[in-house]
């Protein structure tokens, strides 16, 4: 029997996401899917889900949502209070809510993101092959948005296989990234070379899924070299004339105009959907070692 | 082959930047790359490809022998028809635009739909599509400060391109006009109108065929 999820309160920014619609960047659609893939992933082990289902993105601050028939859930990610019924119930662990039952995910505490799985599928639009919601184009998840009050969000029938729970993620801060140089790196001036993993950067309050604006010293150009537009990747170190970092994330533009100064390692990018406003965030070069 | 430079672009990613304007020809390059079958997108732009692999599956150094080898051979493309766009040329920029420039609205229209364009790529959002071919005194400066929404469809200036944005969008390019087609529908089973190395040409409507052809809801 199918079932529909009823949100009492969406929280900060709730969204459906899944792993992501890969391979259409050359027509201008960013992959995005979750922010913290590890995460999702862990989410939709606790269910016996396949690792590509769709589950709830939340950030900052849960959703409340109320349950019309008996759903399996597990919530993952980020830190913080889980509720069902109005008790405390542990994360990264399968739990069955009743018919009429309210789970209710309060304020993040550590880290910036968390993952709401189901053991019933996410019924909502798809786009590319992935049910991921793209805000900045309205694409997938829920009429392409976040979630807000009074949504209904209809679910599939349940699945039947075993609940479980996963290891707990640990998220560390201050967030360390491990970079590679960017192919405009060269014309940082030598004191921004220094800076770059040098100095402590934090993420603005200007920070979404599309990128997290830096605060930090002002990074110097060497050349004021014309940038004519190129792709531009998640994880990049985008330098503007301004000095101040843009760092691209989940969500970013296939193709910007300003200088590509750095690049978060692959096996770091998930830990960039983990940075909060005002979290410390160090750089530092990989090494062969961490490839 | 005209030269070109290969660098990282992280671990999973090299970006391949030609040293000339390479203005419409990259689509040969783009698709023998494709070919390749080692790249999860191969992503043009104005003067460049960007590709992206798995590092767990394909070492970089094997990543640039197989660009190398793909680039020395292009794809022979054959230029497609040139698909005739109408744009209705009423801008919120057209006039200021025009006097920027030292021309009349009528000169700065007929000088801008007169050009055959090649789609260089498609970028910044889904569908957005960066044109070459813009004469080089049409180039105008982008605003300072962005506009909050730019409607879908909408065909500006900003530098010396020209392109048209398929969604709404905030935006800093000089609106010249506007064109009743949807670029990017995503219901539909070929969602994106244009392709890179497609060929089109600006055809001027009036106000009653853009409301006529209008595919947008507002």
């Amino acid at each position: 029997m199918s079932a529909a999820l009823k949100i009492i309160s969406g929280g900060v920014q709730t969204t459906v996401q899944d792993p992501g619609r890969a391979g259409l960047r050359h027509m201008g659609v960013p992959a995005g899917g979750a922010a913290d893939p590890r995460a999702l992933m862990r989410a939709n082990d606790c269910m016996g889900n396949q690792a590509g289902a769709a589950a709830l993105e939340f950030t900052l601050t849960g959703p409340h949502i109320r349950f019309s028939g008996d759903t399996a859930f597990a919530v993952t990610g980020a830190v913080c209070d889980i509720m069902l019924d109005g008790r405390r119930v542990a994360p990264y662990q399968g739990h069955v809510a009743k018919a009429g039952s309210v789970l209710e995910v309060g304020a993040v505490m550590h880290g910036a993101r968390g993952y709401i799985s189901f053991d019933r599928e996410i019924m909502c639009r798809a786009f590319g092959g992935s049910k991921s919601t793209h805000i900045y184009s309205a694409l997938g998840g829920h009429e392409g948005r976040a979630l807000i009050k009074g949504d209904g969000i209809a679910l599939g029938p349940r699945s039947g296989a075993a609940i479980s729970s996963a290891e707990p993620l640990r998220i560390t801060t201050p967030h360390v990234l491990r970079i590679l140089p960017g192919p405009e790196y060269d014309r940082l001036t030598d004191k921004a070379k220094t800076l770059l993993t040098m100095a402590r950067f934090s993420a603005s309050p200007q920070t979404d899924r599309m990128g997290a604006r830096l605060i930090g010293p002002k990074l110097g150009l060497r050349l004021r070299q014309h940038m004519i537009s190129s792709a531009l990747l998640p994880g990049t170190l985008q330098l503007p004339a301004g000095g101040q970092i843009v760092l691209s994330l989940v969500d970013s533009h296939c193709t910007g105009g300003y200088v590509r100064a750095a690049r978060v390692i692959t096996r770091d990018l998930p830990l960039t959907g983990q940075i909060r406003p005002g979290a410390p965030i160090w750089f530092r070069w990989a090494t062969e070692a961490d490839l | 082959m005209s030269a070109y430079s290969l660098q990282s672009y992280g671990d999973d990613a090299l970006l391949i930047e030609f040293q000339d304007d390479q203005s419409g020809s990259l689509t040969g390059y783009v698709q023998s790359l494709r070919a390749c079958g080692l790249f999860s997108d191969v992503i043009p732009a104005y003067r460049s490809i960007t590709v992206q692999f798995d590092p767990k599956i394909s070492r970089e150094t094997d990543v640039r022998a197989a660009i190398t080898a793909a680039l020395a051979h292009p794809v022979n493309v054959t230029a497609g028809p040139i698909i005739k766009v109408p744009v209705y040329y009423s801008g919120p920029d057209l006039t200021a635009a025009a006097k920027m420039l030292g021309l009349s609205r009528q000169a700065l229209i007929k000088a801008h739909s007169a050009p055959v364009y090649d789609v260089a790529f498609l970028g910044f959002l889904p569908g957005f599509t960066f044109l070459s071919g813009l004469p080089r005194a049409l180039s105008l400066p982008r605003h300072d400060t962005p506009r909050i929404r730019v409607g879908a469809g909408s065909v500006g200036i900003a530098g010396d391109q020209t392109g048209i944005y398929a969604l709404p969008s905030p935006g800093g390019w000089q609106i010249l006009g506007r064109t009743p087609w949807r670029l990017f529908r995503p219901e539909a089973s070929e969602p994106f109108r244009f392709r890179a190395g497609d060929r089109l040409a600006f055809t001027p409507i009036t106000k009653s065929e853009y409301g006529a052809l209008s595919e947008h809801d507002e």
